[in-house]
């Protein structure tokens, strides 16, 4: 009886020692934000090509499948993308020469470039992290490649997320739709500032919430949202997503609504990461 | 020694099953939680303190892959762990329903401190919506995976413990 209370208590202490070692931890990890990521480093490299090779296995079956597709849906499927590839050289033409016009205005109002003349990586999404939580995903790029932390994240062109931990080979990235993300935005026509902030509440709705617009501001039914110029982390002019649905306030001082993300977060596969963080951008300048 | 390397590469498959491939299926939305079927599974399988050590390694695993603070998911899943130990011998591992109703606290509890440490304090209170999207799919999916994968585990188990008993005895 004795002995079988000691071990009990024995445990009992080991239990006590590690919630406080784990408190203590927290606590750290906290108060020193995004500064000691390298102690992950070690064990996440050696995951990562695992990872990788369970990607390339997936894709793989999915070669497999998709080469056993009937032949008569693949060539109405050829003839389709070269009636769209004609239509798309056109367009390209079309905007080459509005290119070279833009290049010049801008060249004569002094204008920062567009963040389609950064240089960017692309990257596979290799594994989508801890739960359901927290909207993190993993990408199989990681400081050898040239990221490092801040760096945003695009996917079909439009605003997926920001680098929050980098690895050597592969890197996590926090999504914008994430309950605890806040970017802020303009609007493209009347340049009107605010807020776009991610709610788990309205996610299955497929949209976010998008605050504190003045209460002046006439933003359009579905117009496009963008990065603003001011944010500290984001690069200006990236699409974030479309506006609807804006309403004033109870304050009669601000306005409030809902934004559909331009990312199909649902079915993220293929992102790109522009290499250039905002705080380098501004060093430069 | 057999036993420690047993179940850092079962925690290591099940991480992996669960983020790489669960988790990027274009027709599942929601994750299936493995490492916490895990660690009660070898807590109501092993006692309270392979159930408290296994949990801790689970959450600080957990912790060390994702971008939050180090030790948060350590002290849930050491407590959920040390607690299924707890029932250690004292209710028969064999009946069907244990791990089923188990599966379904050890989820309940688990979620609950997420939403407490980090949405309530944050001002969230969507609870109603929470459980819907997120609480009950991960719920029901973790369920029913979570029987077969306590399966595996005892049978890993059984395995384990024939093989010690007889190296024991050899050793006699």
């Amino acid at each position: 009886m004795k002995r079988k209370l000691k071990i009990f208590l024995k445990i009992k202490y080991i239990l006590m020692i590690l919630t406080i070692v784990m408190l203590g931890l927290v606590v750290v990890t906290y108060s020193m934000g995004g500064s000691i990521y390298s102690y992950k480093n070690m064990l996440s490299s050696a995951i990562s090509p695992i990872r990788n090779s369970i990607q390339g296995i997936r894709d793989f079956f999915t070669g497999i499948s998709e080469r056993n597709a009937d032949r008569e849906e693949l060539l109405a499927e050829v003839e389709a993308l070269q009636a769209e590839n004609e239509e798309l050289r056109q367009q390209i033409s079309d905007f080459s020469s509005e290119k070279y016009e833009l290049n010049e205005l801008r060249d004569l109002l002094n204008l920062a470039q567009s963040y389609s003349e950064y240089s960017t990586v692309g990257a596979t999404v290799i594994a989508k992290n801890t739960g359901n939580w927290f909207y993190e995903f993993t990408i199989d790029k990681g400081s050898e490649d040239g990221i490092e932390l801040d760096m945003n994240v695009l996917a079909r062109g439009g605003l997926a997320g920001i680098v929050t931990d980098v690895g050597k080979n592969y890197s996590i990235v926090t999504s914008i739709i994430a309950d605890d993300m806040n970017v802020s935005a303009v609007s493209s026509t009347g340049r009107d500032s605010c807020i776009v902030s991610g709610d788990l509440e309205l996610l299955d709705e497929g949209y976010i919430r998008l605050m504190y617009l003045p209460g002046d501001a006439s933003v359009g039914e579905y117009e496009r949202i963008i990065t603003s110029t001011t944010s500290s982390k984001y690069l200006p002019g990236i699409l974030i997503g479309y506006a609807f649905n804006i309403t004033m306030d109870s304050n009669e001082l601000t306005q409030s609504g809902y934004l559909i993300p331009a990312v199909d977060f649902a079915h993220l596969e293929h992102v790109v990461v522009i290499q250039k963080t905002k705080t380098s951008m501004l060093q430069e300048e | 020694m057999l036993r420690l390397i047993g179940t850092v590469l079962l925690i290591l498959l099940s991480y992996l099953l669960q983020t790489s491939v669960l988790g990027m299926l274009p027709f599942i939305q929601t994750t299936p939680n493995l490492l916490l079927v895990i660690t009660f599974s070898i807590g109501l399988l092993r006692g309270k303190e392979e159930g408290m050590i296994t949990g801790a390694f689970c959450g600080l695993f957990l912790d060390l892959m994702s971008g939050g603070y180090l030790g948060f998911y350590g002290l849930i899943y050491m407590y959920i762990g040390f607690m299924c130990g707890l029932l250690y011998q004292h209710i028969d591992v064999d009946i069907p329903l244990v791990p089923i109703v188990l599966c379904f606290v050890c989820q309940a509890l688990y979620h609950f401190y997420i939403f407490i440490f980090r949405f309530l304090l944050r001002g969230r209170l969507g609870i109603g919506a929470y459980l819907n999207n997120i609480i009950l799919p991960e719920l029901v999916l973790t369920t029913v995976i979570g029987i077969f994968l306590y399966g595996a585990v005892m049978l890993l188990n059984g395995v384990l413990e024939d093989y010690e008993k007889r190296s024991a005895l050899k050793f006699v």
